[in-house]
């Protein structure tokens, strides 16, 4: 059984617009410091695509653990707010692994000459979008609420399993694409500090966006279920 | 310089960076719309 939740308030909260004015803004600040950051020494200004292409890959990845931690805590409690802000999760990991790979594909070209090699991390990258993917449809297939939640939720735990072997593909496997820029298991860095500010300032701003955007898609999916329920 | 990698415009770089503002501003562009017209 659904509950008929209580009426999301009417005007969006402060968080919310101070969360999507700073990403906004910030984003736009990142464009200075990309635009003056130093050449790389053999991929010139190509690799400025690095700090845009890391920013979304690494947001991609924090939805996959906020689709996680949702579908959980839906199994826990049926509330049916887990299960649509799993869903919110969801669409933010189409829009930000979706731009992860279509950047990809365009630093590929003029790196290693081709748009797309079947290496392990663009593969894994691949198959990741792709469960995300499966798992509109899955939703799009079953009319029953309750089932719908569940087996959703089974997607979106599933589904997490592949952003570390993702993420490591790149040691574990002969692999194409560059080692990780931040090695989070030795805490090393590939980049030379003059680089950093405009990976660092891409990288809050998509962050901040990113949590901007789910309160805000949040309290829309909320929003529709009310007047759903209120129109039978 | 003739590497096509050290220009500045370069336009893999520049088609990136069209497409992932143009996504992420539109997306946030979409949300608003979406909200206007809630009632």
């Amino acid at each position: 059984m659904q509950t008929l939740e209580r009426t999301p308030t009417t005007r969006l909260d402060g968080l919310t617009l101070a969360l999507l004015g700073t990403g906004a803004l910030a984003f736009l600040v990142a464009l200075y410091f990309v635009l003056t950051s130093p050449p790389e020494v053999s991929q010139g200004y190509v690799y400025r695509i690095v700090f845009v292409h890391i920013s979304s890959a690494w947001v991609g990845y924090l939805a996959c653990f906020g689709c996680l931690a949702y579908s959980v805590a839906y199994l826990v409690t049926r509330k049916p707010t887990h299960d649509r802000m799993a869903a919110v999760m969801a669409e933010l990991i189409l829009l930000f692994m979706g731009l992860t790979l279509i950047q990809g594909m365009l630093y590929a070209r003029p790196t290693w000459g081709v748009y797309w090699e079947w290496e392990p991390r663009l593969t894994t990258t691949a198959i990741l979008f792709a469960v995300y993917v499966g798992y509109f449809v899955l939703r799009a297939a079953i009319e029953d609420p309750e089932l719908r939640a569940k087996a959703a939720a089974a997607v979106g735990i599933l589904g997490v399993i592949n952003v570390p072997i993702s993420y490591m593909s790149v040691i574990w496997w002969r692999s194409l694409h560059q080692v990780q820029s931040f090695n989070l298991t030795t805490g090393k860095s590939q980049f030379d500090p003059a680089m950093l500010p405009a990976l660092l300032v891409t990288l809050t701003a998509l962050t901040l966006l990113f949590f901007g955007f789910a309160r805000f898609k949040g309290y829309l999916a909320a929003h529709s279920a009310r007047k759903e329920a209120l129109d039978g | 310089m003739d590497n096509p990698l050290f220009n500045p415009a370069n336009p893999f770089v520049v088609w990136v960076y069209l497409l992932t503002y143009g996504a992420v501003l539109g997306y946030l562009g979409y949300l608003v719309w979406r909200y206007r017209r809630r009632e």
